[in-house]
């Protein structure tokens, strides 16, 4: 086929395709190679054929520069020629204005790096276009022409936004703005989502098991960042894992999806607030190692315990949260009756007993400590002067429950033991309450029991608390 | 011709024109606007080789030469009508896009006078 048999053009000027263009088995021409057929009619002494233009009529098109067929042509078609939309889906590499103007079809070339056959769609005024072109496109050149202006009317400013997202690859997208005409570029890359081996059905189920819905809420994560403001929440049902949910909200957001995502076709939705920056290849935040690292705004709520440490969020204002480590300290080799006392290291052989100062009035059971730490076990105990109390809470900088109540104390030293009790019968070994990790410190440990019949040499060691928690094993030596 | 009072009455038989009684005494033609005065040579010079030459009223109604020039220079012989005819109302149009080298359109408006007349042709490459 050629471009003379491929179009008409009659006495009015209109220019028009014999037959539809098929996407994958038609062939473009460049805006160059139309300018070329209507000049090469246009001084002909008479128009002959199906095309009818000749000498007789007024010059038909002119380029902006010189004919050049290494780069994109800008073609004004005159005065009454013109094409139409079908027709325009036949054209590439270039634009062209017609119309004194009024109407602009402007060249836009995908560029980048992409899976073969990576499928392409374009939205303008945030609707999808119909496609004209084929998956297999990308793979040699994807160069067509988008209608930018109409009767004398840019359509959306001249914006339009070039996607890729196919679900099992990571997405791509590009805002691309016509209205200067020529050839705009739009930059995509995609790649194979190692992390997608739901099939696209069970995705779609595993979304049915979530919500996401868009409302500020100020929600404390519990890693050491405070409560922060969220501007939505997903809610998992408690046995979906991150892993799943992750797919569930690439399905959502995949061209094909008909979901509805924070108010909007799942298809072209980017971020949740318009002052963030977006996760391009996968709106809700990627998934590597093991690990969602959720896109910013978003609170995670109906976590599975196992996945309890495997994301992270960031808050409205741009805080990166982590989920706490809740860790033990643990001291086994012991029997029945043994003392345990584990408390944080001095660094100079001892116990630190003078971790905090405190004052109190007789009777109190909550108590002030400045400087508290926050990897203070959940409840425990608590030495002021050397006397021992139980708590059951702390929150801030206070600590509550305290048995016995309170005796009156002015400026004491104080510390947190993380083990400070008689280890229960049948035991053979303590735990302490969980406390959220913070950073690595040392703890000594003693076990003494001087009852008679099983008296052991005091033992007494240090060990290491990480991220993973804490123990230590007694020797217990008899003295007797 | 001579014995009439001015150059818009011949002797009958001279003209095509319609037959009108100017006096009691004598018939003539009158000219019509369709009516050749004259004729006019028009030399285009610069002239890209290969190029179509279109000479045509400026209403479009009538082409009254088309040519595809050989060389640089061309010369055509129009005729010339009474003043006010639209036929001397010339667009001339000279064109080269189908075979390289290809040059933009080239378009110009010219009046017809008996006599002689030059057009320059300045076509730029397309």
């Amino acid at each position: 086929m050629t471009i003379a048999t491929d179009l008409t053009i009659n006495a009015g000027g209109d220019v028009r395709q014999v037959s539809a263009f098929v996407p994958g088995t038609s062939a473009r021409y460049t805006t160059l190679e139309l300018h070329a057929f209507l000049q090469d009619l246009a001084d002909n002494a008479v128009a002959a054929g199906d095309d009818l233009v000749s000498i007789l009529g007024n010059n038909p098109s002119e380029l902006a520069g010189k004919r050049n067929a290494t780069r994109p042509m800008a073609l004004t078609l005159l005065p009454t020629i013109n094409i139409n939309d079908a027709t325009s889906q036949w054209f590439n590499f270039g634009s062209i204005e017609q119309g004194s103007g009024n109407d602009l079809y402007t060249g836009l070339k995908v560029l980048g790096t992409l899976v073969a056959s990576s499928p392409i769609y374009i939205t303008q005024s945030n609707a999808k276009i119909s496609k004209y072109w084929a998956d297999a496109d990308v793979n040699t050149s994807f160069q067509i022409l988008v209608k930018a202006k109409a009767a004398g009317t840019l359509i959306d400013s001249g914006n339009i936004t070039a996607w890729s997202r196919k679900y099992g690859q990571t997405f791509s997208h590009f805002d691309v703005n016509l209205a200067a005409g020529g050839e705009q570029a739009a930059a995509l890359g995609t790649a194979v989502d190692g992390n997608i081996v739901l099939s696209a059905g069970a995705a779609e189920t595993a979304w049915g098991t979530m919500t996401v819905a868009v409302a500020d809420t100020t929600q404390d994560l519990g890693g050491g960042q405070g409560s922060l403001l969220h501007k939505g929440t997903i809610t998992l049902n408690g046995t979906t894992t991150l892993a799943d949910a992750y797919q569930a909200l690439m399905w959502a957001t995949s061209e094909a999806s008909t979901a509805t995502v924070a108010g909007v076709p799942g298809w072209r939705y980017r971020k949740l607030d318009a002052s963030y920056a977006e996760n391009v290849s996968a709106p809700f935040g990627t998934f590597a190692g093991g690990k969602w690292f959720v896109a910013q705004g978003w609170w995670l709520t109906g976590v599975m315990a196992a996945d309890s440490k495997n994301y992270q969020l960031i808050s409205h204002t741009g805080v990166t949260e982590t989920p706490p480590s809740s860790v033990q300290v643990e001291v086994g080799g012991v029997v029945a009756g043994d003392y345990v006392l584990v408390a944080r290291d001095d660094g100079a052989g001892g116990i630190l007993d003078t971790e905090y100062t405190v004052s109190s009035t007789s009777g109190d059971t909550t108590l002030a400590v400045t400087g508290l730490k926050v990897d203070t076990p959940a409840s425990g105990f608590l030495r002021i002067a050397g006397v021992p109390y139980t708590y059951t809470s702390w929150t801030g900088t206070t600590i509550s429950g305290i048995s016995p109540a309170l005796a009156t104390y002015a400026s004491q030293p104080a510390f947190v033991p993380l083990i400070d009790k008689v280890v229960p019968a049948l035991a053979t070994s303590v735990i302490s309450a969980a406390f959220q990790f913070n950073a690595n410190f040392t703890c000594r440990y003693r076990v003494r029991n001087g009852a008679s019949g099983s008296a052991i040499v005091p033992f007494e060691s240090t060990l290491s608390v990480t991220e993973t928690g804490g123990s230590g094993t007694a020797v217990r030596g008899l003295d007797e | 011709m001579s014995m009439l009072p001015t150059g818009n009455f011949v002797r009958g038989g001279y003209a095509t024109g319609r037959i009108a009684h100017v006096s009691f005494l004598s018939l003539g033609v009158c000219r019509v606007p369709t009516d050749p005065i004259g004729t006019t040579t028009i030399t285009f010079t610069n002239v890209i080789d290969g190029s179509s030459l279109q000479i045509e009223s400026q209403d479009g109604s009538t082409t009254l030469h088309n040519s595809v020039i050989s060389g640089t220079t061309k010369s055509v012989t129009l005729q010339v009508y009474a003043p006010g005819s639209p036929l001397n109302a010339l667009r001339i149009k000279v064109r080269k896009g189908s075979v390289a080298p290809f040059y933009q359109p080239y378009e110009t408006l010219l009046t017809a006078v008996v006599g002689s007349a030059s057009v320059y042709v300045s076509q730029i490459p397309d």
